[in-house]
């Protein structure tokens, strides 16, 4: 076993297990933690995979930015232990067990089909850089950036002004 | 073998990082000392070297009190989530020309990015002490470190435009090629920098999430003992993980005259920023909340979003 397979395996069980405990755990602040947790040890999986900037980018905007969003919304909600009722009814258990399953064979299909380059091969190494994103963003998908941008422009206006409203 | 002496290199930078920060103190007590006519800690010790030792060593030997209302859990986590990633950014800081951890091609954005991830052991520590002042104190300084890492990032985005590298070994072999640190090319993003900087740190001016006359001591008002010391440790480990990062991008990392080694150079010029963090602790009052967030949102996020836009007219048109 190889240390990439070690560091593999000890980010994979972190991460999964992290993800069980945010359904696990009783109180909303523990939860939040350990989906921080969670979020860090996934981008660490991307650092080993070599995309460092997606990786990064995890880190920035999942461990960063919604964490602490989520922070602040449960300081601004009541945090009281509120757990869902101890014994859902017998349809919702099907329910939603038939959905998970539905979504891991999606998943699945797609995985096991996947057309993934070869080892080593020089591309796999140039399609995840900073650099190369960078160019297809602002070259081949330059009107989607700016839509975006536009959309979260107006959604961030929107926000000052439901704010603004309250405020009075 | 390689992972084996990647270790070696983490445990030597943390050993270094230890001293750096116990002498680090010491150093800030000596100069506010003598800036007002007093001598500092001068009894442990041949000029008070042994002081920051015996402070620390009661701090380790007081009792550890847990509040009886706190979120246990994670207000013992809380001053390690506030440690590991002012750590962890000295993996990308690049000590010398041949001494460094990891050479990422996007050493700037991990910088960035792994640093704000302390916010989030502040915020717990508040949070979790069940206290209204270290709630308050957290609050205040999270958003503080929120609004103000907008400026520090785009102040350093003149540099990236300039070199087209986020590699901080290339930032500074562009430094060599050119002749001219950086901050002569980018006085204003210097400037901007070093403001946003002090309060990333909470220091003062900036250091109202600790204003002691109004929030006691702001987030870690309930913490005690070794705790303390690990949030006191995270707080200068940052404090020199900036100055690092500022040598690096502003001030020509290791290059220096010949007749010293790179290193030395590169903790010379850490040093200066230091000494600037705390001669502004010596004399700055501090500033009060609504003119910090008008500052910042109002005066620095413009200029450096101008200072931005220059550089890249600048770049396109001499066509560098």
């Amino acid at each position: 076993m190889n240390p990439q397979m070690i560091f593999f395996l000890v980010l994979a069980v972190l991460a999964i297990a992290c993800a069980v405990l945010v359904l696990q755990l009783k109180r909303i602040s523990h939860r939040v933690v350990s989906m921080a947790f969670c979020f860090f040890a996934i981008a660490g999986l991307y650092f080993l995979l070599g995309a460092e900037f997606i990786g990064i980018i995890q880190i920035i905007v999942y461990a960063g930015a919604v964490t602490i969003l989520f922070i602040f919304g449960m300081m601004m909600t009541e945090h009281r232990n509120i757990t869902f009722s101890a014994h859902p009814r017998k349809l919702h258990r099907v329910l939603s067990f038939v959905g998970v399953g539905t979504l891991l064979g999606f998943m699945l299909y797609g995985i096991l089909n996947m057309d993934l380059p070869q080892n080593g091969s020089p591309r796999v190494y140039e399609e995840g850089t900073a650099h190369e994103i960078g160019l297809v963003l602002y070259g081949h998908y330059v009107i989607a950036v700016i839509g975006m941008a536009f959309l979260l422009t107006a959604a961030l206006i929107g926000a000052i002004v439901i704010a603004r409203k309250e405020a009075k | 073998m390689d992972l084996l002496f990647m270790a070696i290199y983490a445990v030597a930078v943390l050993g270094g990082l230890l001293g750096a920060v116990t002498y680090a103190i010491l150093f800030e007590r000596k100069v506010i000392g003598y800036m007002q006519i007093r001598t500092g800690p001068n009894r442990y010790g041949p000029w008070g070297m042994f002081q920051t030792i015996a402070d620390v060593m009661k701090l380790l030997m007081k009792e550890d009190i847990i509040p009886a209302q706190a979120d246990r859990k994670i207000f013992v986590l809380a001053p390690v989530v506030a440690f590991a990633p002012a750590f962890m950014v000295f993996a990308v800081i690049s000590w010398s020309e041949n001494l460094y951890a990891a050479d990422l091609n996007i050493g700037v954005l991990y910088f960035l990015g792994v640093s704000s991830m302390t916010m989030l052991g502040v915020l717990m520590g508040g949070w979790s002490s069940n206290n209204k002042y270290s709630l308050l104190g957290a609050i205040r300084g999270v958003s503080q470190m929120i609004s103000y890492e907008l400026p520090l990032v785009l102040s350093v985005l003149g540099i990236v435009i300039l070199v087209g590298s986020l590699n901080l070994r290339d930032i500074v072999f562009f430094q060599q090629d050119v002749g001219l640190w950086f901050i002569i090319l980018q006085f204003p993003a210097f400037i901007i920098y070093m403001i946003s900087a002090i309060a990333e740190l909470n220091r003062s001016p900036f250091d109202l999430p600790e204003a002691e006359s109004e929030l006691v001591s702001g987030y870690h008002t309930e913490y005690s003992g070794f705790r303390y010391a690990f949030y006191m440790l995270a707080e200068y480990t940052y404090a020199i993980a900036i100055a690092a990062f500022a040598t690096t991008l502003f001030f020509g990392g290791w290059l220096g005259p010949a007749f010293l080694p790179g290193i030395v150079w590169f903790l010379l010029k850490m040093c200066l920023f230091m000494f600037v963090w705390f001669w502004l602790r010596a004399t700055l009052p501090r500033a009060r909340v609504e003119n910090l967030m008008q500052f910042c949102w109002k005066v620095l996020i413009p200029l450096a979003l101008l200072n931005i836009v220059v550089t890249a007219i600048i770049k396109v048109w001499m066509g560098w």
